[in-house]
Formats: structure tokens, sequence, C-alpha cells
């Protein structure tokens, strides 16, 4: 296994694992498919197969069987190491694996507020490969604000600066592109 | 390229530079400085875009049994520590350029009454 097989592997892994836990998160683990499950039917067919991976990992994550399960995925899908559809399911698994594990994180920590929801719905002018990280970040920050009204504060102040950061990280994208 | 030294980009580097080997986030800095975290995004991510500032995940084990996500913490590079402190210093300079001040004529060394 070449160090840029194992580190990929390792970051699917992780990511793969953040589903598991947000799933248990969210429902209870043996509600965990329903977490996962809609999120596959979402991706169309070519997903189809990655986000049902993902899930089954999740699925038996949520039920200690991480380990098993996780290094076993490629197998159950499989697909022959070091191809371009593997290098492509895995990359597009760890993707969507981090996208649902923010928005899981964040519906799990937000307050259902109209501001939290605006928030969440006004990420996607982000571009999408930094979006779950700036959920998981915002997540991270109002489980620690106390009280609602505080909380709500928090989401509409961020959601003003929400256009200059979006501004920020298209044009640091494109300029990082040339 | 450096980032705009606007007012708030300068609290914020100032605040990272009191203690340049603690990492802070996004909340705090924005308790710190006094700024909406509306504000300080996308500064840090401004500042992230030109390498001053690297930002990493908080460990696991850092929070025990708190069970919350992670946060997301800030602190400067040492290219950035560097950059910063000029940047914040030439900020507070009088105008160098041309030898004036807001448009008031600067004498030349030695030319002084």
């Amino acid at each position: 296994m070449t160090a840029r097989s194992r580190a990929r592997a390792n970051d699917y892994r992780r990511r793969v694992d953040d589903i598991a836990r947000a799933a248990s998160l969210e429902f209870a683990p043996s509600a965990a498919r329903s977490a996962v499950a809609p999120y596959a039917l979402h991706q169309g067919k070519a997903w189809d197969l990655i986000a049902r991976a993902a899930y089954r990992a999740a699925y038996s994550a949520a039920y200690q069987e991480a380990a098993t399960s996780l290094l076993k995925l490629p197998d159950r899908d499989h697909l022959p190491d070091g191809s371009t559809w593997s290098t492509v399911a895995v990359d597009a698994a760890a993707a969507a694996a981090s996208r649902a594990y923010a928005v899981a994180v964040f519906r799990q920590n937000a307050q259902r507020s109209s501001a939290a929801w605006l928030l969440r719905s006004l990420a996607h002018l982000l571009p999408a490969d930094v979006r779950g990280r700036w959920l998981q970040e915002w997540a991270g920050e109002v489980a620690t604000i106390e009280g609602r009204r505080a909380k709500v504060r928090y989401a509409w102040q961020t959601l003003r600066g929400l256009p200059g950061l979006a501004w920020t990280l298209w044009t640091s994208a494109a300029e990082a592109q040339r | 390229m450096a980032p705009r030294m606007t007012l708030q980009t300068q609290l914020v580097l100032r605040t990272l530079l009191a203690e340049p080997s603690q990492g802070r986030y996004g909340l705090e800095i924005s308790e710190l400085t006094g700024l909406p975290t509306g504000t300080i995004y996308p500064i840090m991510a401004r500042l992230e875009a030109v390498r001053w500032v690297e930002s990493t995940w908080e460990q696991d084990d850092s929070h025990p049994g708190e069970g919350r996500p992670r946060r997301r913490y800030y602190h400067l590079t040492p290219d950035g520590i560097e950059q910063s402190r000029l940047s914040l210093a030439q900020a507070y300079r009088p105008a160098a350029s041309g030898g004036r001040l807001a448009g008031i004529p600067w004498p030349e060394p030695g030319t002084a009454q």
C-alpha cells in the first residue's frame, strides 16, 4: 500500500466514522438507517452505490463494528483497488460522509430557529468542498453558547457575514486554480 | 499577497499576536475583539488564504465528557507572525510616502527651524 493510498484510506475511514457518529448523534443506533438512507436516495444512481456503502459502514459502526466494516468497505463493493472508479468512489463517499455529518451535527447542535435554518440553507453559497468544514465549525461554536437568544444572535451575526465569506472563499479558490 | 489591513483585520491580528502560541476559536476571537462573528469568519478565511493563519480541529480528547462537536482553532503561522507585526507597525506609522502626514508637508531632516 503506497503512502498516498494509505493516507486516502485513513481519511476515508475517519470520514466514514464521522457519518457513523452523526447517525448515532441524531438517532438511536437502531435507527441509524434513517439517518443515511435518505441521503443515498438524493444522490442519484451514480452515487447510490457509494452512499449505500457509507450507510452500511455507518450502520455497522453504530453497532460497534466500526473497525471491521470500515476496513472491508472497498471489498464489499467489489471495487478493484487502484482503479479510477475505486478512487472516485472513495473520494465521493468521503465527501458525502463529510457533508452528511456536517449537516447532522449542525442540526443536532444549532437551535431549530429560522436563523439556523437560513444559515444552513445559505451555506450553499460557499464552495462545496469547504461547506462542511464551516458548518461543522459553526456547530462547534453554537454548542458552547448558552441560551436560545444568544444562539440565535450568533446565527444572525454569522449569517450577515456569509456573503462576505462566500466571496472570500470563491475568490481564493479561483486564485488557487490559476 | 498581504490582506487588506482594515481596522477589523488589525484588531484580529492584535488579538492573535497577544499569544501567538495559543489557538483561538472564532467565537473567542469575536468576544476578545468585540466584533460580530459575521465579520470574524471572512477575515479568518482571508488570513488563511494568504497563509498568515492556520486552523486545526480541536482534539477529540481535549473536551472529554462534554459531548459537543469539535471547535476550529486558529493560530498564526511563523510567517504570519512576522508579516502581521510588520503590517501592524506600518499601519500605525505616520504616512511614510513622500514625507507627508495627512496632506501636511513633512520637513526634510535637518531643515527644521
